[in-house]
């Protein structure tokens, strides 16, 4: 049975292209599904819509490293790297598979479905990036990701 | 309040929901067989969304996704290009 883990970020939001909050990237021999992501303003809110980028990237720049948790503790150690606060984007391509805005003062689920998760390839520095983006709000915010691998 | 019958899809692939101070709103998402991209359905939005006949399911109308490779078979090429350049470097005495 895959192990299911979970890692946090956080980074304020910056104007586009973006900040990049919390990276997951991939093993060479471990796919992971991501089957959960949460956001939401992690200081005083103010009342701005902030646009939400989720999208798979090729390189995964530079960021302070998370450790992933296990939601089993029978689990052994998560194979994929969790990152947050990047100071480096990731290179990212492709479309944005979540692109959603929301309000400061609102958190933010996206769930999905097993089977209908987004997979990260056991391809080394390919992952997954949530990044916020607003004209001129520099909130900081949160981000939590849970996945299987 | 519940949603529209018509703002949910029949075979839902994920949810957003946001909390708000003004309460919680939770809509259905749609998934691209394709890329996996997620989506609420959103009728009159003027948004072109498509549909594969071979995966039998909603692709969310960008160019990339109008040519089908299913979205298990494009993770496997990644893999199989990364797996193809780590050989060559190695070929090439790189590392």
């Amino acid at each position: 049975m895959p192990g299911r883990y979970g890692a946090n970020g956080d980074q304020a939001i910056a104007a586009s292209p973006g900040a990049t909050i919390l990276g997951l990237t991939a093993a060479t021999l471990t796919r992971a599904e991501l089957l959960e992501l949460l956001y939401g303003a992690d200081d005083t809110p103010a009342d701005n819509m902030i646009r939400v980028l989720g999208q798979k990237y090729t390189a995964a720049g530079t960021s302070t490293g998370v450790t992933p948790d296990g939601y089993d503790d029978a689990d052994p150690a998560a194979q994929l790297s969790a990152g947050s606060n990047h100071t480096v984007e990731p290179t990212y391509a492709g479309v944005p598979l979540l692109d959603v805005n929301v309000h400061l003062r609102s958190t933010f689920i996206w769930k999905l479905s097993e089977g209908q998760g987004v997979i990260i390839p056991a391809t080394a520095a390919n992952g997954f990036g949530l990044r916020a983006l607003h004209g001129t709000a520099t909130n900081g915010v949160r981000a939590t990701f849970r996945w299987r691998e | 309040m519940g949603v529209p019958l018509f703002l949910t899809p029949r075979r839902p692939a994920g949810a957003f929901i946001w909390l708000g101070p003004e309460g919680e709103t939770n809509r259905d998402t749609v998934a691209c067989v394709h890329c996996r991209a997620h989506w609420m359905v959103d009728p009159g939005s003027g948004r072109e969304r498509g549909y594969c006949l071979k995966c039998a399911g909603p692709t969310c109308g960008s160019p990339d996704c109008y040519q089908c490779v299913p979205y298990e078979a494009m993770i496997e090429q990644i893999e199989a290009q990364a797996r193809m350049e780590a050989n060559l470097r190695a070929i090439r005495g790189g590392s």
